[in-house]
């Protein structure tokens, strides 16, 4: 499953205003809401099923990468988000790293099969350097995208 | 010590699959050992088990088979504790 089918592109968010972990997954959610993707009586259900996830382990895997994702009633397809962090986040990540690029992931909760395909790919690109030196200085959604597409070979 | 090589497959119990906790887990495991570990499920290898990003290649599926290879004085150890782990059922 590619990044761009499942990532929103008018919630992309090229400069994170938030510093924290609550902050940042819940400017996320809230794009997504902007979006119309979630409904806005599902956002503290959504921002409190991620952080659950959060305490279970932190999703920043390295490589100033997280990738907060969670199960959830309130939606019927795989959606997403990306961000970028231009100051960088303490994601408590297990290289004691900041997090710089997030990916987050909201699943149904019957969509095992697509979920895992999801981070499967999302990892495949991110765990390519330079995809993640041009995320990174990337100022604006439609940069982002731009560099999604281009990384899936699809530009 | 002397060097091992120690072989080990598994199948993935967990209903969710290979997923992203297991991934990190298994990489910090791998990070505490000498011995270099490499996964294998199907036609896809993780040639680095202490990248997550490798595991998650893995796109190990519920009941996928899943071989661990781990090569180095500690390798017995390495591959019980990764076993463990990939072989456990979590939830979230």
């Amino acid at each position: 499953m590619r990044i761009s089918e499942f990532v929103v592109k008018e919630a992309l968010i090229p400069n994170l205003m938030q510093t924290t972990k609550e902050g940042v997954i819940r400017e996320m959610v809230e794009a997504l809401k902007r979006t119309g993707h979630i409904k806005a009586s599902q956002v503290e259900s959504i921002v409190k099923a991620l952080l659950k996830r959060e305490q279970l382990g932190s999703t920043g895997i390295g490589h100033g990468v997280a990738i907060p994702h969670t199960k959830h009633e309130g939606v019927d397809r795989l959606i997403g988000t990306v961000a970028v962090s231009h100051q960088g986040v303490d994601f408590q990540s297990i290289d004691n790293e900041p997090v710089y690029i997030f990916v987050l992931l909201i699943s149904p909760i019957d969509r095992t099969g697509e979920h895992l395909r999801a981070l499967e790919n999302v990892t495949r690109n991110l765990r390519n350097e330079t995809f993640c030196r041009f995320l990174r200085q990337a100022t604006t959604a439609e940069e982002i995208w731009e560099l999604i597409l281009e990384a899936e070979g699809s530009a | 010590m002397p060097q091992q090589r120690v072989v080990r497959t598994i199948i993935i119990a967990d209903q969710q699959g290979l997923h992203l906790r297991q991934a990190v887990e298994c990489a910090q495991a791998a990070g505490r050992y000498q011995s270099q570990i490499i996964l294998v499920s199907g036609e896809r290898r993780a040639e680095n088990c202490r990248s997550p990003f490798e595991i998650l290649q893995l796109g190990a599926g519920y009941g996928a088979a899943v071989t661990i290879e781990a090569t180095g004085p500690d390798a017995e150890q390495a591959v019980e504790e990764i076993a463990a782990i990939l072989s456990r059922q979590t939830s979230h």
